[in-house]
């Protein structure tokens, strides 16, 4: 027994001078310096004035501004970084344009090439719509019963966020794969860039919704499109949504999706004017825009171009992680028809992953869905403010709901309730700058429960 | 029938007359071999006609009437070593048998199946090798079969089947409808289940009183039947034994029994009853433990033997099994309130055999036995449901437009309800059966001499359901369905007759020649049925060459036979089901009520007169040898199916008229004064108004050109399951009292579909005009990518049996080795020409006929028809090219949509997976006389590592990927009293 003892006691002490000859590892809080350089696309100069925003997976953020060279200077811990990137670019002709550009999976350590060197990234160039997604809400409620969560009083708002009046042809609503964020992704390059990316096309899963005729919308003019039931759903669950009002518009064309659970008969006082129709080329009896975290879009085909022979031509097929399936059918649809988009992650999970292009969406925005929350764009507060007459009616105090002041949903940073202030008369300038992050919230509730 | 019966009255002519031998007696004393005392209750039976009894209190018994011949005495006794005599029976002959205590202090002792000497390959799994493997549900026998593969968690949460011979997965036919169990002698049929056709559940077999298990994977007796992938026989113990206590535990299972056998009247002439006693209980999750499936086994097994001093005595048994339990997750605390799955499995089973040892030479044996099935298995689901809007129901059963009117079709509630659907079935089972046999031995001169054992025998068996089918607590809650009573559909009725010859030629210089024929006839008659009475002849045979030294023997056998599958209840009587177009809507009002109308098409299978049965042709050639203490035995075996049943559809063009719903701000009639009335034949909606000022206003409608279909069961193509099965049992290592196994099967599949198959692309896609899709296509095989695939795989195992009868314990390690694994789809004609098209990128259309590797492979439709025209079969890739070239672009493109492509572009590559390893342990240990423990640990080493595959050229982990059984591990106490 005495010599396990001592073998036990010698043994530990022999441990413990080894591990101290042991040289110490680099501490995981070491930082290191990263410089960024954004460049313009077309000329290759750096871009002053842009807000570059390195980000992990975790939520941690590190923001900087480009200088005049248009380098943004970092001091980051060692780990895996997002980046994201946006601003406002004027051309000589005085057209301005809407700069992006977003970057994944960036190595920070001591052994990273870009410590200290840094590294330099194009930026994009868009234009600014009119037609913007005002606010989404596809995450769903809580039932009244405590059962779970209720889905199908999906519903998107668009608006005409300009002055002028828009008529927009062969308007169409679409959706990119993956499904969900965080599912798993194929379409991504070797190099972490999504393989669609130089194509000049963002892929639409499954089937497409379109208007019938053209729309025309006034200035600071939306309409609410239903999504699933264009019913009043708040019949049986008060926390939902009444979606059955005449001017709604509605998702329904029950000889393409038959899922009367989805696409109930819309209520009576919506004209059939107001039915969108279905082109599908994927497969299923609904259209299955995600309840957690969908790439959503919308687009107008030009004048020459058939919506529906479009979507029919099996030219246009493409598919999803390259692989052919039904399930995975998809049209492409060129980035220069889309208006808006918006790229949604979901708060469960770190593995989200961009579907859209920077051309079209260069960030994202977290939704922590089942809870009745909705995405809302940020008001352009100075655009706003600079309407005349706008100040004055402009009602603060969103962020100073219930729930914003428990922590749960960060409210629109200016604190502008923009609902509330445009029934007092004022014209609403929403945020575009292409860039999810920066242009969306995440609302304490629907507009449509104000 | 006519033709069979004739075959048997003249076999039995036949063979009655060649009887002449003069029936003989053996009578003995049956001892323990270590006390000398008479062993009482002991069995004595002569294998060959099955004649048997019960040795008396001074340990004496006497069998009568046994032919002359070689005669195989077999003794049996719980707790002892059984012991089978085999010597020549030529005149009244006297024995004494000692029976040796059956423990761990015994040399002999197995833990493997064993292969039996005999002229087809079967083997037997004895209740040692059970113990040692704590096998918990009747269908993991087969990971003791050359090759197996251990299970890991043999839960019976999981309804596993046994298919023998076969790989499952991905194969055409149904080896696991195949694959026949019986318990002793009681077939577990799955016929009269109505909502699955695979083979019978062995969830509710109890397995602590089983004795032994025999699985025959060669050519089966004629005297089984409705079967066509081998036979598993499960034999309970009987006779006199103490009080036994059996506990299992394992993570996801628990098992305790209780068993004893009574002999009842004073000296046991009252007979012997066997009461066992079972529960077992099955957790779905560790984490939570509240989702379980439990089974409650009770089984009294009754044997007596009448006028046993008599000339011609009589055995009688009755044997009666129940269990109750099922599958249960209504306690489950993380389902929301009152939320269940619940699923019965309750069986009653009795049997009741009687055999008279008739010992004639015009008769040797008769057995009549009859059997009865009753089960339940009543599956409730209670979920809750919830709507902002009333949703249609639909319960027509009739052709043509239907409107919401609350019968027809019902419109759901609004609100918060739960929803309790039942599916209430109770398959039921009859048999009847009376086998005749005959023995006779003829001497043919010198050291030749030849034995015949003959039987001839009639099975009836009836197999129906007296469910109700599914159906729905609240009527006003049930969703769309239509009822179907199981126990308004007939019974399937089959009477079989069936005659045999086995016999074995005695050679000089210790050489036999055994060989068995028989023919059986089955006939099976559903009432009602368009087919009629169908029959179906299966002649199967085998023989078997032997050359027997005392130590060295060389056996070689072989076999044909033909298993008939006749068509399921399915195919025969098949079930109108329904098609549902929604033809009209109206608004749905501010509380949600809205009224739908539909237009119904009901649809059964169609006759097909020119349907053949489908069959297996069976063959195997296999040779055995003993060299000094080695054995082998190999075993080729070749399964061809042919005309399998192959289900196809048939579509027929059709129109409906669809009607929108009313939004015109300006309709006469006010929305508060609607009703809605559908003309069933033209489809036209018409609104009434409810005060009757508004005359009637018929809606506009549109026509919509549809299809309906309706299935066709036809013969299809060929497939072929071959392989190579082998046991080499080595020389005992001495010095390590170690017996090394190394047991194996290389199995192939190779199975093209070719049949011309119609199909459409689905009610929801519309072609370029907007209308709905209005082409039909008709592909070889399937309309799918592949319409084949071919498979090979080498498992072997070797398995380490460490047996040290001092300390009473046995030790045994099996490597599990996957060597090869391969497996690829096919997409080819009937002479093996590749009929698809290897393109560069998966949004190509046009590619070449050559090798698929690597490349996304287009299938085109061999022909395709329009709605217009729908018997004209036009030719699909010249008519596609014209479209292309002439500008057509509508046809170019609605023609593409039917073209099929491969997935992916390696998914016809080679699926070669390299070679992969598991190690299971297994330890029994006796405790004196009285107590035995046993541990097992499948995959012990938890092999994790990556196997690579060539199809896709990565490697991916073991762990949960069911290639290998998962680390798992069990322990059971038996104790006996």
């Amino acid at each position: 027994m005495k010599h396990l003892l001592y073998t036990y006691i010698i043994g530990s002490l022999l441990m413990l001078l080894a591990s101290s000859c042991i040289k110490d590892e680099p501490l995981s809080y070491e930082s290191f310096d990263v410089p960024v350089q954004m460049q313009n696309p077309v000329t290759g100069e750096g871009m002053s004035g842009i807000q570059v925003v390195m980000s992990t997976t975790l939520g941690n953020a590190w923001q900087a501004t480009t200088d005049d060279a248009g380098w943004a200077h970092f001091t980051l811990p060692a780990g895996i970084y997002d980046l994201s990137a946006s601003g406002l670019f004027t051309d000589t002709e005085g057209q301005e344009y809407v700069m992006n550009c977003s970057s994944s999976n960036i190595k920070v350590n001591a052994a990273a090439p870009i410590v200290g060197r840094g590294m330099v990234l194009s930026m994009v160039a868009s234009r600014r719509g009119s037609l913007i997604i005002k606010e989404l809400y596809q995450g769903g409620c809580q039932k009244d019963d405590g059962s779970g969560a209720y889905y199908y009083d999906k519903y998107v708002i668009l608006y005409n966020n300009g002055q002028l009046p828009i008529t927009i042809h062969q308007l169409g609503l679409g959706m990119a794969p993956p499904y969900n964020a965080q599912a798993s992704n194929a379409n991504y390059n070797a190099d972490g860039q999504l393989n669609y990316a130089d194509e000049g096309f963002i892929p639409a899963i499954q089937a497409i919704w379109h208007f019938n005729d053209s729309l025309h919308l006034e200035g600071g003019e939306e309409i609410v499109i239903a999504l699933n039931g264009a019913v009043d759903h708040t019949v049986s669950y008060s926390q939902s949504v009444n979606l059955g009002k005449p001017e709604y518009y509605c998702t329904y064309d029950p000889l393409t999706f038959t899922n009367t659970t989805y696409y109930p008969v819309p209520s009576e006082q919506i004209p059939t004017s107001h039915y969108l129709t279905a082109d599908l080329y994927g497969q299923g009896n609904a259209w299955p825009l995600s309840q957690v975290c969908p790439a959503f879009y919308i687009f107008s085909v030009p004048d020459n171009i058939d919506i529906d022979a479009y979507a029919n031509d099996a030219d246009n097929i493409w598919y999803h992680n390259h692989v052919v399936s039904a399930s995975g059918a998809c049209i492409r649809i060129p980035t220069e028809w889309i208006l808006d988009g918006v790229e949604v992650y979901t708060t469960t999970s770190t593995k989200n992953a961009k579907r859209l292009t920077d051309e079209v969406d260069a960030g994202a925005v977290y939704l922590t869905n089942t809870f009745g929350y909705s995405l809302h764009r940020n008001v352009d507060v100075a655009a706003t403010k600079a309407i005349p007459g706008n100040e004055e009616r402009l009602v603060y105090g969103l962020n100073e709901t219930p729930d914003a002041s428990q922590g749960v949903v960060p409210a629109d940073p200016s604190g502008i309730h923009a609902e509330a202030s445009a029934r007092q008369g004022s014209f609403i300038i929403y945020q575009d700058t292409n860039n999810s992050s920066n242009d969306f919230f995440e609302r304490y509730q629907a507009t449509l429960r104000d | 029938m006519k033709r069979i019966l004739v075959l048997l009255l003249t076999f039995m002519a036949v063979h009655a007359a060649m009887l002449r031998a003069q029936p003989y007696c053996v009578s003995g004393r049956v001892m323990d071999a270590s006390t000398r005392t008479p062993m009482e209750y002991a069995t004595v039976v002569h294998q060959t006609t099955g004649q048997g009894t019960v040795v008396g209190p001074d340990g004496t018994f006497q069998l009568r009437n046994l032919p002359k011949g070689t005669a195989r005495i077999e003794v049996r006794l719980f707790g002892y070593v059984p012991q089978l005599l085999t010597f020549a029976l030529t005149r009244d002959t006297s024995i004494v048998v000692m029976l040796v205590e059956q423990d761990l202090r015994l040399d002999e002792v197995t833990v493997t199946s064993q292969k039996q000497n005999i002229e087809t390959t079967a083997y037997t799994v004895d209740r040692t090798s059970l113990d040692h493997n704590q096998i918990v549900n009747m269908s993991d026998v087969s990971v003791l079969l050359p090759g197996g593969k251990s299970q890991g968690d043999q839960s019976l949460i999981d309804d596993r089947r046994i298919a023998l011979r076969s790989e499952g997965t991905g194969e055409m036919g149904n080896a696991a409808f195949g694959t026949a169990v019986e318990v002793d002698g009681q077939r577990l049929s799955n016929n009269g289940e109505m909502d699955e056709t695979t083979g019978a559940s062995t969830r509710t077999v109890t397995t602590s009183d089983i004795e032994e298990v025999e699985v025959i994977t060669g050519i089966p007796s004629v005297e089984y039947g409705d079967l066509s992938n081998g036979m598993v026989k499960v034999k309970t113990r009987r006779g006199k034994t103490p009080y036994m206590v059996d506990v299992t535990l394992k993570p996801h299972t628990k098992l305790a029994a209780l068993a004893k056998g009574f002999s009842l009247g004073r000296t046991g002439q009252g007979g012997i009853l066997n009461v066992s006693y079972e529960w077992t209980q099955s957790v779905s999750s560790l984490t939570s433990p509240y989702t379980t499936y439990r089974r409650n086994g009770l089984s009294l097994r009754y044997t007596r033997q009448f006028l046993k001093e008599k000339a011609m005595p009589l055995n009688f048994n009755l044997d009666v099994k129940g269990n109750l339990g099922g599958y249960n997750s209504k306690s489950d605390p993380d389902a929301f309130s009152d939320t269940y799955t619940k699923k019965q499995d309750y069986a009653l089973r009795s049997l009741m055999r009687v055999q008279w040892q008739v010992g004639r030479p015009w008769l040797s044996y008769l057995e009549l036995s009859a059997d009865v099935s009753l089960e339940d298995k009543e599956q409730r689901v209670n979920t809750n449901r919830s709507s902002a809007t009333s949703q249609p129901a639909l319960h027509t059963i009739e052709q043509g437009y239907h409107i919401a009117d609350g019968s027809a079709i019902v419109m759901g509630p609004t609100g918060y309800w739960y929803e309790l659907a039942i599916t209430d079935s109770k398959p039921v089972d009859l048999g009847v059966h009376l086998k005749a046999k005959w023995d006779h031995e003829k001497s043919l001169g010198g050291d030749y001499r030849m034995e015949s054992h003959a039987k001839a025998g009639v099975d009836y068996t009836a197999s129906g359901n007296e469910g109700r089918g599914l159906y729905y607590d609240e009527a006003s809650f049930a969703p769309t369905w239509r009822e179907a009573r199981y126990d308004t559909l007939p019974y399937i009725h089959n009477l079989a007759v069936y005659a045999e010859e086995q016999a074995a030629l005695q050679l000089a210089h210790k050489q036999d020649i055994r060989f068995s024929f028989g023919l059986r006839e089955d006939v099976t008659h559903i009432a009602g049925s368009d087919y009629g009475t169908v029959s179906s002849l299966s002649p199967r045979g085998s023989v078997q060459y032997g050359i027997r030294g005392k130590k060295k023997e060389l056996s070689i056998h072989a076999g044909i036979g033909k298993s008939v599958k006749l068509p399921s209840m399915q195919v025969l009587f098949p079930t109108i089901t329904y098609v549902d177009w929604q033809t009209f809507a109206s608004g749905t009002t501010a509380s949600g009520e809205a009224c739908y109308a539909y237009y119904t098409q009901p649809s059964s299978a169609l006759y097909n007169a020119s349907l053949k049965w489908q069959y297996s042709l069976q063959r195997e050639v296999g040779v055995e040898a003993k060299l000094g203490k080695t054995r082998l035995s190999l075993t080729y075996f070749n399964t061809r199916t042919f005309h399998p049943y192959v289900r196809t559809s048939e579509f027929q063009p059709f129109s409906y008229e669809l009607t929108s719903p009313i939004t015109a701000p300006d309709f006469p009639i006010p929305t508060a004064n609607r009703n809605y009335t559908v003309d069933s034949h033209s489809g036209k909606v018409t609104v009434h108004d409810a005060t009757g000022i508004v005359a009637d206003q018929e809606l506009p409608s549109t026509t919509i050109r549809r299809y309906t279909s309706n299935t066709r069961w036809v013969n299809g193509s060929s497939s072929t399951r071959q392989g190579v099965e082998w046991i080499v049992d080595f020389a005992r290592i001495p010095a390590l009292r170690t017996d090394i196994r190394w047991d194996g099967t290389f199995y192939h599949y190779r199975g093209v579909e070719t049949t011309l198959v119609a199909s459409h692309i689905g009610s929801s896609t519309n072609q370029s005009d907007g209308q709905p899709y209005s082409y039909i296509g008709y592909f070889e095989g399937a309309s799918a990518a592949s319409n084949g695939s071919v498979q090979s795989q080498l498992n072997t195992n070797v398995t380490f049996t460490t047996h040290i009868p001092v300390v009473r314990l046995i030790v045994s390690v099996r490597f599990e080795c996957s060597f090869y694994n391969m497996k690829r789809a096919l997409r080819e004609d009937s002479e093996g020409n590749l009929t698809g098209y290897a393109m560069r990128d998966a949004t190509d259309y046009f590619g070449t006929t050559s090798d698929y590797t690597d490349h996304y492979v287009a299938v085109y439709p061999k022909y395709y028809s329009t709605w217009d025209d729908p018997t004209t079969l036009r030719p699909f890739y010249d008519d596609l090219m014209s479209a292309r070239d002439g500008g057509n672009v509508n046809l170019y493109n609605d023609l593409l949509r039917m073209v099929r492509k491969s997935n992916t572009n390696y998914y016809f590559n080679e699926d070669r997976i390299s070679p992969y390893f598991a190690t299971d342990i297994n330890v029994t240990k006796e405790i004196g006389k009285y107590v035995k423990l046993s541990f097992y640990a499948t995959n012990f080493w938890n092999n994790t590592s990556r196997v690579h595959s060539s199809q896709t050229d990565r490697r991916t982990t073991l762990y949960n990927s069911g290639r290998i059984p998962a680390f798992y591990y069990g322990l059971s106490l038996k104790v006996r009293l």
